[in-house]
């Protein structure tokens, strides 16, 4: 494999962007690490596309600096960077064949001929479109086309590796099947990469770290499973995965720390500060058990009613009522397994150690 | 035919009496014209003779190819207007872009031989801008002699067909097309080498085919500048002169309906297998840019340049219509209202003819064009393509040759009641415009049913409406905005053509406004009230066109606000 990569590190600092008067990215902080698979990911119109185009230099000037490998990029021209952006749509040129898409990055970089044309079926031949070179985009599969896209950046040998949510345009089989063969091709070539997207399990199945953005504002970085069990705020555990939030404030009397909802359901907690504003339970760490039955040490239990279900496969997924609060509990569901009724009356049970305290 | 269902009979009835109507009045006079220019005069036998005298008389061999020459010079002029224009509207936030895409309907609210005696006088030998350019530098420039004023007109007059293909493609290029190059370490003018331009093409030879055809076939702006070796003319003069029975007309026309059918498939095969609108949901076009203080001047002042060349025909027929006498002088010696009191006392029956006859003929192409469209997209009927096929090809017919057609095959044809050959009966006239100006009708009423859910039509149905009154109650409704606009289109146009009819009028009293424009133009005393004439068919075609414009404005914008709001953001 002779395709070299300057595998760098990014980092931003105190970044900002306005369309117009509108703050679509406001203060961002990120490093970024050398080799790093690394996602942006927030609902759509969150800034997470703006900041990856920004690191590509396009879209209005932004605030603050952006270094690549060090070098402060922020206000060079997009063609002077040296990142490799794949766009959502490909952005594959159509009067051109597919070899010919691939050499234009080394024909701009006045690369010999000989040389381009060697690099060209290396670069096909990683992503196994080699007998492909001739055709034009037109012809081409989606699938297919990502790949060319994806040859078409890596054959500059780009610092780092930007993906628009590459896989958005793919049908669901494909999709997985090119989330494995990107981070495959990732891993092979020890490339800084960021991608953005707006799923969830995209990021977390491909992601060393992730960066979680909503209205221009980074939420919380970490790894996929820190975010998932430790989310920072109310956005981040609603956004990834599905959380019971019960929002209310900590009651302490002596030796004895509460939550009390604003509903009006109290919870005893380990430890507590008078900054937690709201508490996230999972569905799956909540459990109904017939009423009357014996708790254990580590659980406490509430009478509840149940007011829906839901029958999602694996899961058979509750709505229940207990002390003015509405709740979703997730049961794995096996067949012979009890099925409470709409209507009947419950016990929930919680493990005040499942409880994630959300501050501000 | 397969048996049909009750629901189709209603529509195959509809569909066979256009098919019948198109073979009648386009079809069968172009045969008849192709067939003609293979006959021996003689002998009544098949044969090439007629292009062997055509090819060996040097008079027609100049005309073939000046009017090659005409047309590819007009092509080049028009593009070297057009290709700044489309650049700086599309590429820059340049304030000049509505003024410049406004434009675009020159072609369309004045067809360029109301335009060029007023050009004769403006940029003549003896002309405003000749005559300062003797008296401050000395010089003279033969802008409108012999070819040279043809082609002047001519890429004036047309080059906004250039100018709106090559922009429509510019802009829908996606950006990301752009961009993706830049990020490989593309930029500026090679970019726009490499990127851009390849992308833009098929556009732009869109346009470049429709301005070679249109001036290959345009007869009366050579004729009114003098200039008589040129085809059409020749087969204007040759059929007018020597009779319908001369070959040479026939011949003249079976090449002008060649090329135009060479420059179609030329556009045709431009954009073929390459739809290169790349342009993306959620917003494409190029980015654009602000242009620097200094750039702005320099690009102001060349749109100011340009725009003061292009109007020049409407300014030059204004000044006409009210100066007393204008010779050997930049300007008229005086100005008076002379010339429309003149038009109004002896010339009015020239417009309301014009008004009679173009509103027949939109009416009509509305009602072809709303069946055609039904047809085509609301059923299943065997060969429902070929009529929009057959009603579209009056397109790469010139008028010219529909007009030799219609006298040759229509001359024996005797009209009861008003005892006179069809040919020469005012409504010849009507049908010419009626089949000329279907295309446009026709393309207004398929983009409107293109936009009708049939989903709509399906709701009718289900609750007891039959085919014919969900078209009448459902479909016609949420048409009218695109078939008023095929309307005002069509009987803009109509009203001005003069290629076609200029073969048909038979008498001075049926004779339309653009024929009345062509006999004032012939002599220098007419002039002053052909320009008044012209400046009324100007202003009724540009009020329509204003209109039209305004129709479809409304009904997007009204369609626009029915749709559910967008709930996009919470995904």
């Amino acid at each position: 494999m002779s395709l070299q990569t300057k595998s760098s590190d990014v980092v931003i600092e105190n970044l900002g962007l306005k369309f117009g008067s509108t703050h679509v990215l406001k203060g961002i902080d990120l490093i970024i690490k050398a080799g790093e698979f690394f996602s942006f990911l927030g609902p759509s119109g969150s800034g997470k596309s703006t900041l990856l185009r920004a690191i590509a230099g396009f879209g209005p000037e932004p605030t603050g600096r952006i270094l690549i490998g060090g070098q402060e990029v922020a206000k060079l021209p997009p063609w002077e960077r040296n990142v490799g952006m794949v766009f959502q749509s490909y952005a594959l040129w159509p009067h051109m064949t597919v070899a010919q898409n691939v050499a234009f990055g080394l024909e701009e970089r006045k690369v010999a001929r000989p040389e381009i044309d060697k690099r060209v079926k290396e670069a096909l031949d990683l992503v196994d479109l080699v007998d492909y070179a001739q055709r034009r985009p037109s012809q081409l599969s989606g699938g297919q086309q990502q790949r060319v896209a994806l040859a078409r950046t890596i054959i500059i040998e780009p610092q780092v590796l930007l993906l628009d949510e590459p896989l958005s345009n793919l049908d669901a089989n494909l999709r997985v099947q090119m989330r494995r063969d990107i981070l495959s091709l990732q891993k092979k070539l020890n490339l800084t990469t960021i991608f953005v997207t707006h799923d969830q399990e995209e990021a977390n199945t491909t992601s060393a770290r992730i960066a979680v953005i909503n209205n221009g504002i980074l939420q919380q970085v970490g790894a996929p499973m820190e975010l998932y069990d430790a989310p920072a705020n109310q956005f981040v555990a609603s956004f990834l995965g599905t959380a019971n939030i019960l929002e209310g404030e900590t009651k302490t009397n002596g030796e004895l720390t509460a939550f009390l909802s604003s509903g009006g359901l109290q919870i005893p907690l380990n430890q507590g500060s008078d900054q937690i504003t709201a508490i996230a339970i999972r569905p799956q760490n909540i459990s109904l058990h017939m009423p009357g039955g014996n708790s254990s040490e580590a659980e406490i239990r509430f009478k509840a009613v149940v007011c829906e279900t839901e029958f999602l496969g694996s899961t058979l997924r509750y709505a229940i009522k207990t002390n003015g609060e509405t709740m979703l509990v997730d049961h794995v569901h096996k067949p012979g397994d009890h099925v409470f009724a709409v209507n009947e009356q419950v016990d929930m049970a919680i493990a005040p150690d499942q409880v994630t305290l959300l501050e501000g | 035919m397969a048996v049909l269902s009750t629901s189709e009979r209603g529509p195959a009835a509809v569909g066979l009496v256009i098919a019948v109507l198109l073979a009648l009045f386009l079809l069968i006079p172009v045969l008849k014209v192709v067939y003609v220019a293979f006959l021996d005069a003689n002998t009544g036998e098949l044969t090439l003779i007629n292009f062997q005298d055509f090819f060996a008389s040097s008079l027609f061999r100049e005309s073939f190819y000046n009017s090659l020459y005409v047309a590819a010079m007009s092509v080049v002029f028009a593009s070297l207007i057009a290709l700044p224009l489309a650049y700086f509207t599309t590429r820059f936030n340049f304030s000049g872009a509505i003024i410049i895409q406004t434009l675009g309907i020159i072609p369309l609210i004045m067809p360029p031989f109301v335009g060029a005696v007023a050009m004769k006088l403006l940029f003549g030998s003896n002309g405003s801008v000749n005559l300062l350019l003797e008296e401050y530098f000395g010089i003279v420039i033969p802008f409108m002699e012999g070819l040279n004023g043809v082609i002047l007109v001519e890429s004036i007059h047309y080059f906004p067909f250039i100018l709106i293909n090559l922009s429509a493609a510019l802009i829908n290029i996606d950006r990301s097309m752009e961009e993706s190059a830049q990020n490989l370490g593309s930029h500026g003018f090679r970019m726009f080498r490499r990127i851009v331009f390849p992308l833009a093409m098929p556009g732009f030879l869109a346009g470049a085919a429709l301005v070679f055809i249109k001036v290959f076939d345009d007869l009366g702006t050579p004729l009114l500048l003098d200039v008589n070796k040129m085809l059409a003319p020749q087969a204007y003069l040759r059929i007018t002169s020597i009779g319908i029975s001369d070959p040479m007309g026939y011949v003249i026309s079976v090449i002008l309906i060649a090329f135009s059918l060479l420059s179609l498939y030329v556009s045709l095969m431009a954009m073929r297998g390459k739809d290169y609108a790349t342009a993306q949901k959620g917003g494409g076009g190029l980015s654009k840019r602000d242009l620097k203080p200094w750039e702005k001047v320099a690009t102001y002042a060349l749109v100011l340049f340009i725009l003061v060349i292009v109007l020049s025909p409407h300014l030059g027929l204004l000044l006409l219509s009210f100066g007393t006498v204008w010779s050997f002088a930049v300007l008229p010696d005086g100005y008076t209202f002379e010339h429309y009191f003149k038009v109004a006392s002896e010339a009015s029956q020239y417009i309301t003819n014009t008004l009679l006859y173009a509103g027949i003929a939109a009416l009509f192409d509305v009602i072809l064009g709303t069946a055609i469209a039904y047809i085509v997209f609301r059923t299943k009927l065997m060969g429902r393509k070929w009529l929009d096929y057959g009603a579209t090809m009056a397109l790469a017919v010139p008028g010219v040759v529909l007009g030799i057609g219609y006298l040759r095959t229509f001359y024996t044809v005797n009209v009861p009641f008003v005892d006179q050959p069809l040919a020469t009966w005012w409504v010849i006239i009507v049908i010419a415009l009626t089949v000329r100006r279907l295309p446009y009708a026709l393309r207004s009423c398929v983009a409107a049913i293109q936009q009708v859910s049939v989903m709509l039509e399906e709701a009718a149905e289900n609750l007891g409406a039959t085919k014919g009154r969900t078209v009448m109650r459902i479909v016609v409704p949420l048409m009218s905005g695109g078939i008023l606009a095929g309307f005002v289109t069509s009987f803009a146009t109509a009203s001005v053509e003069l290629s076609a009819t200029i073969m048909l009028v038979s008498r001075e009293s049926d004779a339309p406004l653009a024929f009345g424009i062509y006999e004032f133009m012939q002599s220098a005393s007419g002039r002053g009230p052909g320009a008044a004439l012209g400046m009324i068919a100007v202003v009724l075609v540009g009020l329509g066109t204003y209109f039209s414009h305004k129709i479809i404005e409304r009904t997007e914008k009204r369609r626009s606000s029915d749709r559910p709001v967008n709930e996009e953001a919470r995904a």
